[in-house]
C-alpha cells in the first residue's frame, strides 16, 4: 500500500532537483467527509507537488487523471493555467506518480472514472493556480517595490499595472519556490478568467490522427517480448493440463507460461504468440457453474423479486403500505436491463517489466492505485518499488479500473525474466469482461388525483457494481452504485421506498459507463412514462408535474422540450419519446425522433440533449461527451446484450456484440447546456448514454403502442434502420 | 523476405507469410498508428491502403502484400496536412482516438473515390466502429473535408 | 486500380462480353423426349447446389450480400455497389482477400471477391425460374452452355466447395453435391437439351 508515503518533503526534492525546475506548488487541502473507501482514515492531508514552473517559463500540470477519451488532459490544465494567468502554449501536463497527494481527495484513491475529474479536482486546481499565482506576484513585486495588490498574472508574466513592467514566469519562479504556500490565496471572479468558458481544442487530437498517440498496446520497451492468453472458458475454470512442446518448436516461442484460469504463450512476435496459443494442447476444467445461463440466471432473479430477502436504501413514507392498500388501482410494472460488455476498441493489454527489486509497468489503465495494490501484492515488493506508467487508454467506460490483466501480465514477466507486453484478443477481452450486471426492476405505483404518483415502491434486483473496484467488503444488499438514480430520484414522491437484493453470482460484474443510472433510469423513465399514458397526459408536462417545486430541473426538462420542438406536430410516422436524469451530479434530458417501420426497423432522426452540469468548464468538450454519448447510449437501446451458456460467456466478438455505426447514427445530434451558478460541479462523461434507452422506448410506444420493458430492443424484433433510408 | 513498399520506402520483412499484415506493421516495422482492434475484419480499425483502396489489415496475409505499396495512418500525410485529418482536428472529432486512424484511412479512400459523397454513399463505405460514439462529428468532418454540407433534416 | 485486381476485373468483363454469337442453342428449343428425364434428373444435381447458401449469398436479389449458412444480410452495412463489387470506398477486397484467412475467419479467393449481377440473382426462385435463368443470356451473363461450364471453373464458384472455417474455428457448410458431380450433372443436362422443370 502507498498510503503512507507520502511525503510533500522529498516528493519535492525529487521532482524539483532539476536545474530546470524552479517552483512546485503544494497545497494543504480538506479531505472530503465523503471518503468511502476503508482506508480513508490514514489518509494524509495534504495535497502537494501538482504544478511546476520551470525557469523556462513551461508550467507543468502533474496530472492523476487518465485520458480515456473525455477530453480530460485539456480541460484540468486549462482550469490550472487560467486560475494562474499562464501562457496556455506553454502549459503542458505530465504523469503524476502514484501517490497519495494525487488521489482523488472525495474518497482518497487515485483513478480516473464516475464522471469525477472535474468535480472533485476543479477546485483544487484553482486554488493551486492561485497560489502559484500570489507566489509570483509577491516576488515580483518585492523586486520592483511595489505592492502585489498593483500586479497581475498574464500570459505567463507578471505584469505591474501602474508601469507596465513585466517579468517572465520563469525569472521569478526560483525564488517564488522559497516562499510559503499560502494557505487561502484569492480565487479569480469569472469574468477573469480567459480559458474555462472556451472550447478549446484538445491538447491530445493532433496526435490520435497521424497515428503517433501511444496507447498501451503501442507500447514498446527494450528486450520487450509478447504475450497471447488463453482463459479457461467457464467462469470458475482452471488450466487441467496442457502440453508445452506442443508449441515450443514453433517460431519464436519463448515459453508458456500457465496462470490459475489461463494460460499464456511468450514469444518474439505477438502474432507469433497468438497462433501458438491457439495451436497450444491445453485442457480446461470447468468448474462448478456450468449450470450457470441467461435462462437459469433469469429465473434466481425473478424468484429473487418474488422473495422477500430485501434491504431498504431510501424509505420515506410507507409507500408498500400505500400500495398494498391502493390494490387494483396500484400500477405495477417489471424492467429488465441486460449483462453489458465494455468493449473497449483497445483489447486489455499491459507491458510489464519485473525483477527480484522493480516492477514497472505500462499499461493503459484507470485505475492506477489499485494497480499498484495489485503489482505489489502479486511481487511482494514495496510501493516505491513499483513504477506505472500509464498511457492513453483506446475506451475504458470502468474496465480500466481493474487490473486483472496487470497481475497476468506480471506473472508472465516474472517467469520469462524479461518485459513482456500482454495483449488480449478481442475474443478473451469480450468473454473475460466485468460486465455490467443485468437487472430485474419491479416499480409499484399509487396514482394520485392528477395521475402523479403520490407512492413509488421499488424492488431492484442487481448483482454488485461496485465490489470489484472497492478497497473493501461491501455489507450485505449494499451497493451504492446499483441503487443511484432510482433512491434518489428528483421526482416528487410523498412515499417512496427502494428495495435492493444484491444477487451473489459466480460471473464477474462491475462498473460500465452509466453505472447504475443506466438501468435505473431505463426502468423509471419507463414507467413514469406508462403513469403518463395511463393517466392520459403528455409524458413532458406529467413529469414537469413531479418537478413542480425544481426550478433547476424544470429548466433543463422545458429546454428539452422547447429545443426538441416537443409541441410541434410531426410528419405521420414519426414520433418523439423524453427521459429525464440526475446523474453523475449533472440534469440531462433527452429527446428522440424517430420513426418505425412495418418490419421494425427504427430510424432515428434525431437525438437532443439538454444538460446543466451546474458549471461548464468547457463547452466544445462537454458537448462532444454527450454527442458521442448518445450515440453510446444508441447501442445500449438497441443492441448491447451479453448472455452465458454452461458458465461462458457466448459473444465473442463485435458480430456478436453488435455496436452502433455510423450509418445508423441520426443525422441530428443537439447538445444544449444550462449553468447554475453555485450548485455542485457535474460529470459530463458518464451521463450521456443514460436517458436514451427509455427515451427510445418511450418514443417507440408513442410510435406504435407498443411498449418495450427489456433491453435491448434488438430482442423485440427492432433494428436499426440506416440514416440515410429514404 | 516478403517486399513491398511501405509510405513510400521499400520494405523487408522476415515473417510468416501468413502473419496479418496488420502485426508486420506493428511489430516489425513499428508502426503502431494501425489498431488491432478485432481481428476479424469487423472494426476497421486496421484499416490501410494498399495500392490505394482500403484494407482491413488484420485479415490479410503480408504475403499478399508483397510488391505493393501500403500507406498507414503514419504515412497519409506529412504534418498531419491530408484533408481528412485537417477535417478531424476542426471538428475535434476524436475522444478515445482508438478507432481514428482506422477512421481517417477509410474516409480518406472514400473521398479519393468519391470527392463529394452523398450520405448514402458515406453510410456504405465507413463500416468502422467507434465505440465512443463519435459519429456525429465524424460525419460533420467528412463533409468538411469534402466540402459539402451536413445534412439538416433528420 | 492495382495490377492484381485489374486482371481479375477484366476477366470478368471478357466473360460478360461474350455475347449470345454462340449462345446456348436455344432456350426454346426443346430436348429429345428420350433425354428430357436424364436432363431433368441432372438438374436437378444442379439446384441443389444452386440454392445453397454458399452460391446464393453472392447471387442475391438484393443491393447487398449475405452471410452465413441462415443467409443473414451482410454484416457492417456492406453493399452491392454499381458493379457489384461493393461500394466506393469499401470494396469487397476491403476484407476478402486472396484465401480464406485462418487469422480472422474471413472468407477468400484467387480472384476479386464480388457479388452475381442482380441479373443472376437465384434466391427465392423456383428450380424452374433458376433453370430458365441459367440458360438465358440475358440472364446468365450471356454464357453459351461452354462458357457457363468454365464459370463454374472460377475461383469463387469452386470457392464454394472450400468454404474454409469461421474465427471460431468452425467448418462452413458446403454444398450437398460434391464439386465433381456438380460439374458433370451441369455437362449431363447442357448435353441432353438442357430441359427445365415445368
Amino acid at each position: 500500500m502507498s498510503l503512507h508515503e507520502a511525503n510533500p518533503v522529498s516528493r519535492r526534492a525529487v521532482l524539483g532537483s532539476g536545474a530546470a525546475t524552479a517552483l512546485m506548488v503544494g497545497l494543504r487541502l480538506p479531505w472530503s467527509e465523503r471518503a468511502a473507501h476503508a482506508q480513508s482514515a490514514a489518509a494524509p492531508a495534504e495535497i502537494g507537488a501538482w504544478v511546476r514552473i520551470s525557469a523556462d517559463d513551461t508550467v507543468t500540470l502533474l496530472l492523476s487523471q487518465v485520458e480515456i477519451g473525455q477530453g480530460i488532459s485539456t480541460t484540468l490544465p486549462a482550469i490550472l493555467a487560467d486560475e494562474l494567468g499562464a501562457d496556455w502554449a506553454r502549459v503542458h501536463v505530465e504523469n503524476s506518480p502514484v501517490a497519495a497527494p494525487y488521489r482523488n481527495p472525495r474518497i482518497n484513491w487515485m483513478f480516473t472514472g464516475n464522471s469525477e475529474s472535474i468535480q472533485s479536482f476543479a477546485p483544487h486546481l484553482r486554488k493551486a493556480g492561485a497560489a502559484a499565482r500570489e507566489m509570483l506576484i509577491a516576488v515580483a513585486a518585492k523586486r520592483w517595490n511595489v505592492s502585489p495588490d498593483t500586479c497581475g498574472a498574464e500570459n505567463g508574466q507578471i505584469v505591474h499595472g501602474p508601469s507596465g513592467r513585466q517579468l517572465k514566469f520563469g525569472d521569478v519562479a526560483v525564488d517564488a519556490a522559497r516562499l510559503p504556500v499560502p494557505a487561502d490565496p484569492r480565487i479569480k471572479g469569472d469574468t477573469d478568467l480567459r480559458l474555462v468558458g472556451r472550447a478549446l481544442p484538445r491538447r491530445d487530437i493532433p496526435a490520435k490522427v497521424d497515428g503517433s498517440a501511444v496507447f498501451g498496446i503501442d507500447v514498446k520497451v527494450p528486450g520487450m517480448v509478447h504475450a497471447a492468453i488463453r482463459h479457461a472458458p467457464a467462469f470458475g475454470g482452471t488450466v487441467a493440463a496442457f502440453d508445452a512442446p506442443s508449441v515450443t518448436q514453433r517460431p519464436g516461442v519463448i515459453a508458456v507460461v500457465p496462470l490459475q484460469n489461463a494460460v499464456a504463450v511468450v514469444a518474439e512476435r505477438f502474432w507469433q504468440a497468438k497462433t501458438a496459443a491457439d495451436a497450444l494442447s491445453v485442457t480446461f476444467t470447468d468448474g462448478p457453474n456450468t449450470d450457470v445461463s441467461s435462462a437459469t440466471l433469469a429465473e434466481r432473479y425473478r424468484a429473487v423479486l418474488n422473495g422477500t430477502e430485501w434491504k431498504a436504501t431510501t424509505s420515506r413514507g410507507d409507500a408498500p403500505a400505500a400500495v398494498a392498500a391502493a390494490g387494483a388501482q396500484a400500477f405495477t410494472r417489471d424492467y429488465d436491463s441486460p449483462f453489458q460488455a465494455h468493449a473497449t476498441m483497445e483489447p486489455m493489454n499491459c507491458t510489464a517489466s519485473v525483477t527480484a527489486d522493480v516492477c514497472e509497468l505500462w499499461v493503459p489503465t484507470q485505475g492506477q492505485q489499485l494497480t499498484e495494490i495489485v503489482a505489489a501484492s502479486v511481487t511482494g515488493l514495496k510501493p516505491e518499488q513499483i513504477k506505472i506508467n500509464w498511457t492513453y487508454c483506446g475506451g475504458g467506460f470502468g474496465r480500466r479500473l481493474l487490473a486483472d490483466f496487470v497481475a497476468q501480465a506480471i506473472v508472465i514477466s516474472k517467469a520469462v525474466e524479461r518485459p513482456v507486453k500482454l495483449i488480449w484478443t478481442r475474443e478473451e477481452d469480450m468473454a473475460h469482461d466485468f460486465y455490467r450486471p443485468a437487472t430485474l426492476t419491479r416499480l409499484s405505483a399509487v396514482p394520485g388525483a392528477n395521475g402523479a404518483p403520490t407512492a413509488l415502491a421499488a424492488r431492484l434486483v442487481s448483482p454488485t457494481q461496485l465490489q470489484a473496484v472497492n478497497g473493501s467488503k461491501l455489507p450485505d444488499h449494499v451497493d451504492p452504485r446499483v441503487t443511484e438514480g432510482l433512491e434518489d430520484t428528483r421526482y416528487d414522491i410523498a412515499d417512496f421506498r427502494l428495495d435492493y437484493h444484491k444477487l451473489d453470482i459466480p460471473i464477474p460484474t462491475s462498473v460500465l459507463r452509466t453505472t447504475g443510472f443506466g438501468p435505473n433510469i431505463f426502468a423509471l423513465e419507463s414507467f413514469i412514462d406508462e403513469l403518463a399514458h395511463a393517466a392520459g397526459q403528455d409524458p413532458y408536462r406529467f413529469r414537469r408535474k413531479l418537478l413542480a417545486k425544481d426550478s433547476r430541473a424544470l429548466r433543463v426538462l422545458d429546454l428539452a422540450a422547447e429545443k426538441s420542438d416537443w409541441d410541434k406536430p410531426l410528419p405521420k410516422g414519426r414520433a418523439r419519446g423524453i427521459a429525464f436524469c440526475d446523474g453523475f451530479e449533472t440534469i440531462i434530458a433527452q429527446v428522440v425522433e424517430l420513426s418505425v417501420g412495418a418490419d421494425k426497423a427504427v430510424r432515428v432522426h434525431s437525438l437532443t440533449t439538454v444538460a446543466d452540469p451546474g458549471r461548464l468548464f468547457d463547452p466544445g468538450i462537454g458537448a462532444s461527451n454527450l454527442e458521442a454519448g448518445a450515440l453510446f447510449g444508441l447501442s445500449s437501446a438497441f443492441k448491447s446484450k451479453i448472455t452465458f451458456e454452461a458458465g461462458r460467456t457466448v459473444q465473442q466478438n463485435f458480430d456478436g456484440y453488435d455496436l452502433v455505426h455510423l450509418w445508423e447514427a441520426p443525422p441530428i445530434v443537439t447538445t444544449h447546456f444550462v449553468e447554475s451558478p453555485g450548485e455542485k460541479i457535474g460529470g459530463l462523461g458518464e451521463v450521456g448514454p443514460v436517458s436514451i434507452p427509455p427515451a427510445v422506448a418511450n418514443a417507440i410506444f408513442a410510435a406504435t403502442g407498443a411498449r418495450v420493458r427489456s433491453l435491448p430492443l434488438a430482442d423485440h424484433g427492432y433494428t436499426l434502420a440506416a440514416s440515410s433510408a429514404a | 523476405m516478403i517486399k513491398f513498399t511501405i509510405n513510400g520506402r521499400p520494405a523487408e520483412v522476415d515473417a510468416d507469410p501468413d502473419t496479418p499484415l496488420l502485426w508486420v506493421l506493428r511489430d516489425d516495422l513499428g508502426l503502431t498508428g494501425t489498431k488491432f482492434g478485432c481481428g476479424a475484419a469487423l472494426c476497421g480499425a486496421c484499416t490501410v491502403h494498399i495500392d490505394g483502396e482500403p484494407v482491413r489489415a488484420c485479415s490479410r496475409p503480408v504475403s499478399e502484400a508483397a510488391g505493393r505499396r501500403v500507406i498507414t495512418i503514419e504515412g497519409l500525410s506529412e504534418n498531419r496536412s491530408h484533408p481528412v485529418q485537417q477535417a478531424w482536428i476542426a471538428e475535434q472529432v476524436p475522444q478515445c482516438g482508438y478507432c481514428q486512424s482506422g477512421m481517417i484511412m477509410a474516409v480518406a479512400a472514400l473521398l479519393k473515390e468519391r470527392p463529394q459523397p452523398s450520405e448514402a454513399e458515406i453510410d456504405a463505405a465507413i463500416t468502422n466502429i467507434c465505440r465512443c460514439g463519435t459519429y456525429a462529428r465524424i460525419r460533420k468532418a467528412i463533409h468538411r473535408a469534402a466540402g459539402t454540407s451536413v445534412p439538416q433534416k433528420g | 486500380m492495382n495490377r492484381h485486381f485489374s486482371a481479375g476485373a477484366a476477366a470478368v468483363v471478357i466473360l460478360i462480353g461474350a455475347l449470345a454469337a454462340t449462345a446456348l442453342r436455344s432456350a426454346a428449343q426443346s430436348p429429345a423426349s428420350a433425354d428430357r428425364p436424364v436432363s431433368l434428373a441432372a438438374f436437378d444435381t444442379v439446384a441443389r447446389v444452386l440454392t445453397h447458401p454458399r452460391c446464393q449469398n453472392c447471387h442475391t436479389q438484393t443491393g447487398y450480400p449475405r452471410q452465413g449458412d441462415d443467409r443473414h444480410p451482410h454484416a457492417m452495412n456492406v453493399q452491392r455497389g454499381s458493379d457489384g463489387h461493393g461500394a466506393a470506398g469499401q470494396r469487397c477486397t476491403a476484407c476478402h482477400g486472396r484465401a480464406n484467412n485462418s487469422a480472422s475467419g474471413v472468407p477468400g479467393a484467387d480472384e476479386d471477391w464480388h457479388l452475381a449481377p442482380l441479373s443472376m440473382g437465384w434466391e427465392g426462385r423456383t428450380p424452374r425460374e433458376l433453370c430458365l435463368g441459367l440458360k438465358d443470356p440475358a440472364r446468365n451473363g450471356g454464357r453459351t452452355g461452354a462458357k457457363i461450364i468454365e464459370h463454374f471453373d472460377t475461383p469463387l464458384v469452386r470457392w464454394g466447395w472450400n468454404p474454409g472455417r469461421r474465427a471460431d474455428g468452425t467448418l462452413r457448410a458446403v454444398p450437398p453435391v460434391a464439386y465433381a458431380a456438380f460439374v458433370t450433372a451441369a455437362k449431363r443436362w447442357l448435353e441432353t437439351g438442357a430441359a427445365c422443370p415445368d
